[in-house]
């Protein structure tokens, strides 16, 4: 049987992996969500020099599984003289994998900009980069905000990826109390929990935003 | 055709056509259009739906290229293809200095929804003119004012009803001061009582400024009342071009009598 009070007697020990596992979410989506807006405006961009290698890139990206490309950062990057902790490796891989995802994203927010707001830019005589940061993005961004979220989430379950090469985020920490005390049902639930708890939370984040972010048109 | 409106030749055309020809695909859109419009004059643009007539307005706006010819717009020359994105610097250069001339008023208001009136309009003169926010406020409201929405300065376009987005959008192209104003359909989508304070903004424009106007309409008694001079566009052609009172009241043309009757028949 479950012995809820040895669960909660864990809860410390995993609450700094829980840490981890935080932080590497958000540097991993603050990266995506960088790096995944670069994608799209290259994607985007009239020059075919410029907008099929960044399509074949994204291409590429999402056609490879997220543990590959952990492993290949983790024990290449090193022989081209790159050294990182194991997690900035596992931010970086994370950030560059969901930056694929993302970029279709904004691709999607982008193009259902109307025409014409484009049209009455180029009327006004605004610079492209000015009509991309003052009229487009504003209007592109907030309505894919739910779908940017959906993806956070499907970052932070992607975490224990990252226990492939030694970062001690939630799932490894478990799995550490596990093969110490041979119980696995404890730790492995309170992962279970923990996981479940932060992505019901950030999940009702999004409805809300939703509910209060109905677009404007 | 001749053009036999050339009231004033000392005047020196603000804005020339000459033999524009332009093509979606097999669709000949505009069939070489020449045509001179001397500064300050009010030209309505009238002709059924398809007849190039806003075709014509997007390419003087250079939102779109051409295929053949030449425009000239205040003395600067439009090259055809010259296209949305020229690559070259020189060319990009020179294309918004072409556009500095020109503001345009869109059927479905293009207004931005994400910014209040008041920065709707102050956007173009801070960023491309390079105005304070002091004065390009202070430009702004008096626009404003022109068109009757000074109250309306904190409101977002969802706020509006339709006739009051097309006079911001009015007071946002004339913040830029062009030289020539485009109206392309501008009370189309307008529920038919909000059609009266739009047009009246217009026939302000008209009768107190000096800036050409090129109207296109299905208005004609509007076209009668504000324009110098009426231009009838069928498939691709200027099929007459004369004063309001010959191309509305007795045409040459059996196009242009048709085309007139239709429209009194739906009215």
């Amino acid at each position: 049987m479950i012995d809820w009070n040895y669960m909660r007697a864990l809860l410390p020990r995993l609450l700094p992996a829980l840490a981890v596992t935080f932080k590497a979410t958000l540097g991993g989506m603050g990266m995506a969500m960088g790096l995944g807006l670069v994608w799209a405006l290259l994607r985007r961009s009239s020059n075919r020099m410029i907008s099929l290698p960044a399509a074949l890139g994204v291409e590429f990206i999402r056609s490879t599984p997220l543990l590959v490309q952990i492993y290949f950062l983790f024990y290449v990057l090193p022989h081209w003289g790159v050294r990182l902790s194991p997690f900035a490796t596992g931010v970086i891989a994370l950030g560059i994998h969901y930056s694929a995802y993302l970029s279709e994203v904004y691709r999607a927010g982008i193009d259902a900009v109307p025409r014409g707001q484009w049209e009455a830019a180029l009327a006004l005589n605004l610079r492209p980069g000015h009509t991309w940061r003052a009229v487009i993005l504003p209007q592109a961004i907030p309505p894919v905000i739910p779908a940017l979220g959906n993806y956070l989430v499907a970052m932070f379950k992607d975490t224990p990826l990252l226990s492939a090469i030694t970062v001690l985020e939630l799932l490894q920490s478990a799995k550490i109390i596990g093969s110490e005390t041979f119980r696995y049902l404890e730790p492995l639930t309170l992962a279970g929990i923990l996981f479940l708890g932060l992505s019901l939370l950030a999940s009702a984040g999004i409805r809300f935003w939703e509910r209060h972010h109905a677009p404007i048109h | 055709m001749p053009p036999s409106i050339e009231s004033s030749p000392s005047a020196s055309p603000i804005l020339r056509l000459k033999e524009v020809h332009k093509s979606y695909g097999a669709l000949n859109v505009l069939n070489g259009i020449t045509l001179d419009v001397p500064t300050s004059q009010k030209v309505a643009l009238i002709g059924p739906s398809g007849s190039g007539k806003s075709t014509l307005l997007r390419i003087v706006m250079t939102l779109e290229g051409f295929d053949s010819g030449k425009i000239e717009i205040d003395g600067e020359t439009v090259e055809p293809a010259t296209g949305k994105n020229p690559q070259n610097r020189a060319a990009q250069r020179h294309l918004k200095q072409v556009r500095s001339k020109v503001g345009m008023v869109f059927q479905s208001f293009n207004l931005f929804p994400h910014m209040s009136v008041l920065h709707n309009i102050t956007e173009a003169p801070i960023h491309v003119l390079g105005h304070n926010r002091d004065r390009a406020e202070a430009e702004a409201l008096e626009l404003l004012d022109r068109v009757g929405l000074k109250e309306k300065r904190d409101s977002f376009p969802f706020h509006l009803s339709g006739g009051q987005k097309q006079r911001v959008a009015i007071a946002r192209a004339l913040a830029l001061q062009p030289r020539i104003m485009l109206f392309d359909e501008i009370t189309s989508a307008l529920d038919p009582e909000r059609v009266g304070e739009v047009l009246n903004v217009l026939r302000q424009l008209a009768l107190e400024t000096d800036i050409t106007l090129l109207v296109v309409t299905h208005q004609m008694h509007f076209a009668r009342e504000i324009s110098d001079r009426v231009i009838f566009f069928e498939g691709g052609n200027i099929v007459e071009d004369d004063t309001p009172e010959v191309v509305l009241e007795r045409p040459h043309h059996p196009r242009t009598r048709e085309f007139l009757q239709s429209i009194l028949d739906t009215m």
